[in-house]
């Protein structure tokens, strides 16, 4: 053992300077206590280590009671490394000096607490020049020394299960230990140490050690230490020191820090106790049980001469702040009492103290010139200057420096004085800054202990680690008064810089002093920082920059990170980062062979602040425009490549990424399509995603890199379905929104619509299930094609299967649109916020509010719930298989027939269901700019057969039949045929003939010159009506005259009618809305539309028309001029009997047997018209509805039909056509005379003529009068009715009939007697009796004309000679 | 004369860097770009008092063993940093000032161009004319 510690002492080479600088370092540590934390052993864990290691280092102020009794603060420095070159400079500042070693260890066996005691004992070599004392803390063992059974490790666990087996840590109550079994509380410390001083003037080294020395009459072996516990040897202490039990008595240190032990393990835990009881039997079985193997106490070694403490773990280390403050006083009595020592001796011959590397520089040296002397003197008393700010005594301190300083500067002895000054400094900074010591770190809890300590924290609040915020500060020139007045010998903050100066200065002068100056550079910095004084801080660190040390590469890098830390506190975030930079392309410098490239990354990351460069692109967009692309770039470069050089391709790429997505303004041409080559092949390796990398080791997240610029989206569009798609709200509900009065606000309604838009609110709706489609215009920043794959779009809201596209675009300028589809998977509103794309390897999630040049952050579109789809198709005509059915619609084009005009086409249409929602509802409508009448007749269609075919299930089939009827309007009077014979139709519309040989009772027209002048044509304002008038009125005057004045209305009529007559088209739109499934449910259908247009080609017209009596009473002809104006031949059939057929272009006169129109109907519905023109209208209804023009046409004998709604006629014929209301029955000698019957008389014998009148009308009839007279034809157009000498009358001829009932019968009798034979007419007629009488009905019944009924045709007798 | 020239934005972020040929240009973006530490720290440091109408050349800001770097400020914010080589002691403090306020009125013909937009990056024939000028030395 011996031999191996004179190894250790002698291994050590003596070396001059300090092997590095600590850059921790500030003014502070002049004045605290360095002890040495170290982990021993290889069993400790070294987080335990650390955790309890922070413990420690928590005790940074102890306050000792001095032996005047006032309190004293003592500051402690925890080192965890610490090279014996820099304790060597002890002498030279004594707060290098290492006073007290604290080991930490965990035994698991007997050789791991051998192994530990051993490195423990040695580290006590190798400081012991300086070291005072030391502590070791051991783990895994119980206080009494036995091994600690933790759950996991235990023999006895895993043997005997335990009831209590979670309560390891009650377990190892002392108590219980010591009760229960005495004999093995073996002592760990069972070997008395001997404290012994070595007197400190005995040797030249001043610094007093106390030797650990073993007791020299061991009563102990190795074998036989179990035996004696007692061993109560008091070891001899120095008095001086009597608060530090350094004295290990076994038993009685023993007993110390058990009974602390558990005195605090009771307070902390009272419930424990409780537990105790029962775990005392549990406990006290298993370990009887176990005895063998769990209890075995160890043993340290021999030679192990130090205080341990044994703790179970590190938990259980309750009392070890006590134990530290216990250990901390120990060394301020030590170091107390060597100040006293050094400030009440006086050496005749002080002995010379020098810097480790002034050694040799002094041999030969006459040492005892009077400089020499005063040299000693003055090197001696900045020692004692140095102990006495350790010893807490600050302003003592400064009293020692400035005295010392005297009596260096006049030897010259720059280094020493530069050393005092800076003493100096620390102590005026000491009682200046008090706060300044928290930012070293290690004080964090200072101000708990502190409390009311010298120049106490009078502030509250911590100051930042940064610098620049330091809250605490004084400001210059504002220093605490109590500080002033402590010492006047304090130095003000101006001084204190001018003085770190001259010292740095001084020291610069000696090569080996370069940590020195260093450090002094560091700690002049922290006050400068503290001073806020930045600039001049900067200026010190420069300087720290040209000092030349040598230094390995590793502690190179550590000295430019500490730069760059420094920098960063006085806020030059540019500097730091330059330094760091530095220091990380230090750790890849290819000399060096080990390349640290994980290092360099680590450190690379931390530049970026310095660089403006936030790897989050968000906030780079927000703020890079304040870096420096240039250095940018650079450093991302650089990022890249460590990166690739770690093997971490995923953050490779995602650099790269960042790189060209956020640098990309900055790049030239050339510069992106090189990046992005490189990126893609980087890619290629790892893609890069859209989630937050780690980075190991550090935790730092690397954001996501979102292309947000690549391509940059101008625009995005979302496309409303088709009209065939669109979704409808049913029209119930819309009637609802729209309700109110339309009043137009630009304050309402623009703002509103603005808002929706602003919003991204489209105003059509989505259907779930369909596919639904967006635009988006995109633009390509790259000089190269830019493939996006994987394009589709981010929403939010209601489930949505987006479909992946891939869009090329090409390297210009130009919007480019592309599309992305994707299907409504439900339904509500779909919120469509972004979209995702993969461009170059790199998929990124590009979220439209994070892209400036969108304003709106996201669009919303309401998605109905699914809805049916109908497909239209249509085979034309009844007999439609299936193979000739063509779709048709908006898009496919609308049905469309040619017809010629009057024709009929069955079309059936199919609505093909083709989606998966039943069409549980139909509703078909029919539009058009038709009137509504013309529609119905045009097209017609069963309801009721597509309702009967509902609901139509997903795939299956409707139809539906419609009737397209070519409607035209057949006549066409106008038509100028002039090669048609008009006047003879006009002529002959009231032959003369046909007076004489009417129906039975025709009118006779009195005064019609009357009629025509009554003016009742100027009301007219039908040209067709007025023409038909103008033209019967002319007919009234009977002759061809008409034709000179018809012509020039007839040409106008042309003019007006040539369009419609010569093919026209009807066009309607069959719009069907249906609806089903989830869709109804909502009250929403879709609407198809199937635009018909028919083209109707002109086939008949009815050019002229008029009314000539028939030959039954009943009945009268309507003529009609027919014209074939089809391009083929018609066969026309115009009554059920008879047809003709007419070439084309043949016009052909056919008369229509009409019954005549009752005077019920006529009295019935004309009373609505105006005036007597009302009644052309009913009559020419009346007719419309008698006649039916049916003809098959051209060479598929197409079947058409017209009819003659429309027509009307003058009132000249108005009597033609109606009924008569009266009704003859005539008898001559009591038989029923007929048209046409012959009767026969003789001379002289009278003849019985019996008139019956019935009134045949609706209403009764005035009175009429009758009227009886007899003529002879001459046939030769004379009418004699002169026949007073040929016959005679018995009975009245005139008389007037009494008022008639409807249905009453007016009966007359009289008798006629010839006196000469011949043929003789007797005329019966019947006019109102009184013109004065009649107005009241013949007024209402044709109010222009004076009626007359005669009985037709007129009663001939035939009288023959007796 | 000087071996970079730059006009550095109110930003902070450069709108035009000359460098001599021959140099290391990263280099000297580096020393121009921590030159702004300095100018940062003397620009706060100074406007403490208000109507104070302080000198707009800032001095020495930092050197290291190869070059020097000299700041100017507008009362705009634009600073200017010109580097020197460290060797060159023939400079006169002088010198550099008016060199400072020659490259300030070049930049005011630039800001007084309409089409210029200002923050944009500097592109013009006749600043760089100037600068070549102002370099060389005449």
């Amino acid at each position: 053992m011996r031999s191996s510690v004179s190894v250790i002492l002698s291994t050590p080479p003596p070396d001059t300077t300090m092997s590095y600088p600590d850059y921790t370092t500030s003014p502070h540590h002049h004045q605290t206590l360095l002890i040495l934390v170290r982990q021993v052993g290889s069993q400790l864990k070294s987080r335990s280590f650390h955790k309890l290691y922070e413990r420690i280092s928590r005790v940074g102020q102890v306050k000792v009671n001095d032996s005047s009794g006032s309190q004293r603060p003592v500051w402690v420095t925890y080192r965890r490394e610490y090279p014996v070159e820099n304790n060597d400079w002890g002498d030279f500042q004594t707060h290098r000096r290492v006073l007290g070693i604290i080991t930490i260890g965990q035994v698991g066996s007997q050789s791991d607490l051998n192994d530990i005691c051993k490195q423990h004992e040695s580290l006590k070599v190798k400081y012991s020049s300086t070291l005072y004392d030391s502590r070791c803390i051991i783990l895994g063992l119980n206080p009494d020394g036995t091994m600690y059974e933790a759950g996991s490790g235990g023999v006895s666990r895993s043997s005997s299960p335990d009831p209590n087996g979670g309560q390891e840590s009650s377990s190892i109550h002392p108590n219980v230990d010591s009760a229960g079994h005495p004999v093995i509380t073996v002592n760990g410390h069972a070997h008395p140490t001997h404290v012994k001083k070595v007197s400190s003037g005995s040797t030249d080294r001043d610094s007093g050690v106390y030797e650990t020395v073993g007791n020299d009459d061991k009563p102990i072996d190795s074998d036989s230490h179990s035996v004696s516990p007692q061993g109560h040897t008091e070891g001899s202490t120095d008095l001086k020191i009597d608060s530090n039990h350094v004295n290990g008595s076994d038993s009685g240190s023993e007993s110390t820090s058990e009974v602390g032990c558990c005195e605090d393990g009771k307070i902390d835990s009272p419930r424990d106790s409780a537990l105790d009881s029962t775990h005392d039997t549990s406990h006290s079985s298993i370990s009887t049980s176990n005895s063998h193997s769990s209890r075995v106490s160890l043993q340290p070694p021999s030679n192990f001469k130090t205080r341990a403490l044994f703790y179970p773990t590190g938990d259980h280390a309750v009392n070890i702040e006590s134990q530290l403050q216990e250990f901390v006083s120990s060394l301020f009595w030590v170091l107390e009492s060597k100040r006293l020592d050094k400030s009440q001796e006086k050496l005749e011959r002080p002995p010379l103290l020098c810097a480790p590397f002034e050694r040799k520089d002094f041999i030969g040296l006459d040492m005892d010139s009077r400089t020499n002397k005063k040299r000693c003197a003055g090197r001696l008393r900045k020692q004692l200057a140095d102990l006495t700010l350790q010893a807490g005594l600050p302003t003592e301190a400064i009293i020692h420096y400035s005295h010392a300083a005297d009596t260096l500067r006049n030897c010259n002895d720059w280094l020493w004085l530069a050393a005092c000054f800076e003493g100096l400094c620390a102590a005026s900074v000491v009682l200046l800054y008090p706060n300044l010591r928290r930012s070293c770190g290690l004080q964090r809890f200072a101000s708990l202990g502190v409390g009311g300590s010298a120049g106490g924290p009078g502030s509250v609040g911590g100051r930042g680690r940064n610098g620049s915020v330091n809250t605490n500060s004084l400001p210059t020139g504002l220093e605490p008064t109590v500080a002033r007045q402590s010492s006047k010998h304090c130095l003000s903050p101006d001084d204190i810089v001018d003085k770190y100066r001259e010292s740095i200065v001084h020291y610069s002068k000696y090569r080996n002093a370069g940590v020195v100056e260093t450090e002094a550079s560091i700690k002049a910095v922290h006050v400068l920082i503290e001073q806020r004084r930045y600039l001049m801080a900067a200026e010190f660190l420069s300087n720290v920059v040209f000092i030349n040390l040598q230094l390995s590469d590793e502690e190179k890098i550590a000295r430019f990170n500490a730069l760059a830390d420094l920098y960063h506190q006085i806020g030059f975030h540019r500097k730091a980062s330059f330094f760091r930079r530095v220091a990380a392309m230090r750790c890849v410098a290819p000399k060096d062979q080990q390349l640290d490239w994980g290092q360099c990354y680590r450190l690379l990351l931390q530049t970026l602040e310095g660089y403006k460069i936030c790897l989050d692109p968000l906030q780079f967009q927000k703020d890079g425009s304040q870096g420096w692309p240039s250095l940018q770039i650079q450093i991302l470069q650089e990022l890249v490549g460590t990166s690739r050089r770690m093997g971490q391709n995923a953050l490779c790429t995602r650099h790269q990424a960042f790189l060209v997505s956020a640098m990309l303004s900055h790049l030239s041409v050339n510069e992106r399509q090189e990046q992005s080559t490189m990126l893609e092949s980087l890619s290629a390796r790892s893609g890069s995603g859209p989630v937050p990398l780690v980075v190991q080791e550090t935790g730092i997240i690397i954001p996501p890199v979102n292309f947000l610029k690549i391509p940059i989206c101008r625009k995005l569009r979302l496309i409303s379905p088709t009209t065939g798609r669109k979704a409808e709200k049913k029209a119930s509900s819309i009637a609802e929104e729209d309700s109110g009065p339309f009043i137009f606000s630009p304050f309402t309604s623009l703002s509103n619509s603005n808002e929706r838009r602003s919003q991204g609110k489209v105003d059509f709706e989505w259907v779930e299930g369909d596919v639904c489609e967006v635009c988006l215009e995109l633009e390509n920043p790259m000089p190269f094609e830019l493939k996006i794959s994987n394009l589709m779009l981010i929403t939010e809201g209601v489930e949505f299967e987006a479909w992946a596209s891939t869009v090329l675009l090409r390297a210009d300028n130009e919007h480019q649109v592309a599309r992305v589809r994707g299907r409504p998977q439900g339904d509500g509103e779909l919120r469509v916020v972004g979209y995702s794309s993969t461009i170059m390897g790199v998929t990124s999630n590009c979220r439209f509010k994070f892209m400036p040049h969108l304003k709106t952050p996201q669009y919303t579109v309401t998605v109905v719930p699914g809805l049916p789809f109908i497909q239209i198709l249509t085979g034309e005509g009844s007999n439609g298989n299936i193979g000739n059915e063509r779709a048709i619609g908006e898009e496919c084009g609308g049905l469309q027939l040619a017809l010629s005009a009057g024709e009929t086409r069955e079309v059936s249409v199919v609505l093909h269901n083709v989606s998966s929602q039943p069409v549980e509802e139909v509703d078909i409508l029919l539009q058009s700019k038709m009137e509504k009448d013309m529609l119905n007749q045009v097209f017609q269609y069963s309801r009721e057969n597509i309702e009967a075919q509902l609901p139509i299930p997903p795939g299956g089939r409707a139809s539906l039949t419609l009737y397209v009827y070519a409607a035209s309007e057949f006549l066409c009077p106008g038509r100028p045929e002039e090669s048609l014979d008009t006047t003879s139709l006009l002529s002959g519309s009231e032959p003369p003939s046909l007076v004489s040989g009417g129906p039975s009772s025709l009118p006779s027209r009195q005064s019609a010159a009357t009629s025509s002048t009554r003016g009742t044509r100027t009301r007219r304002t039908d040209s067709s009506a007025s023409l038909l008038s103008s033209r019967s009125g002319s007919s009234a005057r009977s002759g061809s005259s008409s034709s000179t004045q018809a012509p020039s209305s007839v040409r106008t009529r042309t003019t007006l009618n040539t369009p419609g007559c010569n093919g026209r088209s009807l066009e309607a739109s069959l719009q069907m809305k249906y609806s089903g499934g989830c869709g109804l449910g909502a009250d929403y259908c879709r609407s198809a539309q199937v635009n018909v247009s028919v083209e109707v080609t002109p086939s008949l017209l009815v050019t002229r028309w008029d009314v000539l009596p028939a030959e039954l009473p009943h009945q009268c002809y309507v003529v009609l001029d027919l014209l074939n104006s089809a391009p083929h031949e018609m066969d026309l059939h115009y009554t059920p009997t008879k047809h003709i057929l007419i070439e084309a272009g043949d016009s052909c006169r056919v008369p229509v047997p009409v019954d005549r129109c009752p005077l019920v109907t006529l009295s019935q519905d004309g009373n609505e018209g105006e005036g007597g023109w009302g009644w052309s209208e009913v009559l020419g209804g009346h007719v419309a509805s008698l006649v039916e023009l049916r003809w098959t046409l051209g060479p598929n004998d197409a079947p058409g039909r017209a009819s003659l709604a429309g027509i009307t006629f003058p009132p000249a014929t108005h009597d033609l056509i109606t009924m008569a209301p009266i009704h003859w029955d005539v008898q001559v000698d009591g038989q029923d005379v007929v048209g046409g019957t012959e009767n026969s008389g003789a001379v002289g014998r009278p003849l019985e003529l019996q008139v019956g009148i019935t009134n045949t009308s609706g209403a009764s009839l005035p009175p009429l009068s009758l009227r009886i007279t007899a003529f002879q034809d001459h046939q030769n157009g004379h009418l004699n009715y002169r026949l007073d000498a040929k016959m005679t009358t018995t009975g009245a001829t005139k008389l007037t009939t009494p008022q008639l009932g409807e249905g009453e019968e007016f009966r007359h009798c009289c008798g006629l007697v010839f006196f000469t034979a011949g043929v003789y007419k007797v005329e019966v007629t019947c006019s109102p009796a009184s013109t004065l009488a009649q107005t009241s009905f013949y007024e209402n019944v044709t109010p222009t004309q004076q009626h007359a009924w005669k009985f037709a045709p007129p009663l001939e007798i035939t009288v023959a000679e007796a | 004369m000087a071996v970079c020239v730059s006009v550095i934005g109110k930003e902070n972020s450069p709108l035009y860097v000359w460098v001599g040929s021959g140099r290391e240009e990263l280099h000297l973006h580096y020393l121009a770009h921590t030159g702004l530490d300095v100018i940062q720290e003397k620009i706060t440091s100074v406007t403490k008092t208000p109507g104070d109408t302080r000198d707009l050349y800032l001095g020495l800001l930092y050197a290291t063993e190869e070059y020097k770097v000299f700041g100017y400020t507008t009362n705009t914010r634009i600073k200017f940093v010109i580097i020197t080589d460290a060797a060159n002691t023939t400079l006169r403090d002088n010198e550099i000032r008016m060199m400072f306020r020659r490259l300030h009125s070049l930049y005011t013909n630039v800001v007084c161009n309409p089409f210029y937009i200002p923050g944009h990056q500097i592109s013009s024939r006749e600043f760089d004319k100037g600068v070549a000028a102002l370099v060389a030395g005449n």
